[in-house]
């Protein structure tokens, strides 16, 4: 009884101090663990990316809901930030480095733009959150790169 | 003069070109065309002017000294203008960033490039469609008027193109501008767009 629950707070404390990674150098991170190894992401579904990102997706950008858009977009691609897009947008106009990973879906989405109005379920004026990334979760991805390293 | 010609071309004519004389020996020249719906790519063009239209006041101004405006009749009945207010801005960016490298594919895809980087890595592309972002997230602006805000921001602070941007309401064209606001350390914290009301 002993052991297992040794090894139990083993198993514990080893998934626990692999969920407290903390990236000190998101640049490095996504060079490294990203883009260089971005071949092993081409045929699988998004959620298999966010489920192994070590940082958490605070912005994104895919093709906006303007008014002359069609009622239902086909979303072939998507950005992914690790800044608030109010730190990545003023960051830009500094020149500071805000590297974001570049996602190409096999088969574009189709989202109608009702779900992206105020208050629709993926609002377009909300940051990124569990209900995005469930909706696009099973996207394949064709391939990905890294912008902005 | 605008509203005989708005009737004639709406809908039919993508490109006109105009010289005015206005007295002897001065030319007034400038453009005027429309954005129809689905006239530039399938998913349905902008209602203010494009990047292409930027490029083609620049160079137009870089060909004829005279060439001064660009205005847009679009398909949601708003009304634009472009004018080149500081050439020697205008030269450089088309001498740093020509049209074919700025525009994706001209003149079937009308979107800033996404090859072309600025210095910190990020595409034209990007950097324009984060300034829509963030006038959808965080300005909360007009769905109808975020493309061009969009534009103004980003040919002002990002590519200081030296064009002015226009749009008319109430019967007049009001300038479009933006201003920066800044934190006690000097760092950026807001943008909004203004409107020149005289």
């Amino acid at each position: 009884m002993k052991k297992i629950i040794i090894c139990i707070s083993i198993v514990f404390c080893a998934n626990n101090v692999f969920a407290q990674t903390v990236i000190t150098d998101t640049l490095a991170y996504l060079r490294d663990s990203i883009e260089a190894k971005k071949t092993e992401y081409a045929g699988k579904k998004l959620n298999f990316l966010l489920a192994r990102l070590k940082l958490s997706v605070k912005g994104y950008l895919m093709e906006p809901p303007l008014p002359n858009r069609p009622d239902t977009l086909k979303v072939k691609e998507i950005v992914l930030y690790f800044n608030t897009i109010t730190k990545v947008t003023l960051g830009n106009l500094q020149g500071k480095k805000n590297p974001a990973i570049i996602i190409k879906f096999v088969t574009p989405k189709l989202v109608p733009k009702a779900y992206l109005k105020k208050g629709g379920i993926l609002d377009f004026g909300t940051e990124w959150n569990n209900t995005k990334a469930i909706f696009l979760g099973n996207c394949i991805i064709q391939h990905l790169n890294v912008e902005g390293l | 003069m605008f509203k005989i010609i708005y009737s004639i071309i709406d809908g039919f004519v993508y490109y006109l070109e105009f010289i005015l004389t206005s007295y002897p020996g001065q030319n007034i020249r400038f453009c005027i065309h429309t954005h129809n719906k689905g006239s530039t790519d399938s998913t349905g063009a902008a209602n203010a002017p494009s990047p292409l239209d930027i490029y083609h006041l620049i160079d137009g101004l870089a060909a004829n000294p005279n060439f001064s405006a660009d205005y847009v009749f679009a398909h949601d009945s708003t009304e634009w203008a472009i004018m080149v207010d500081d050439t020697a801005k205008a030269n450089h960016l088309s001498t740093v960033i020509p049209r074919d490298s700025a525009v994706q594919a001209p003149p079937f895809n009308n979107n800033w490039s996404k090859t072309f980087k600025f210095s910190n890595g990020v595409s034209l592309y990007l950097t324009w469609l984060g300034w829509v972002k963030y006038f959808f997230e965080i300005k909360h602006y007009p769905r109808e008027d975020i493309e061009a805000f969009a534009n103004v921001l980003f040919t002002g602070a990002n590519l200081n193109a030296g064009v002015k941007y226009y749009k008319r309401m109430n019967g007049q064209f009001k300038e479009l501008n933006y201003k920066i606001i800044y934190d006690s350390s000097g760092t950026a914290i807001e943008i909004v767009i203004t409107i020149c009301e005289q």
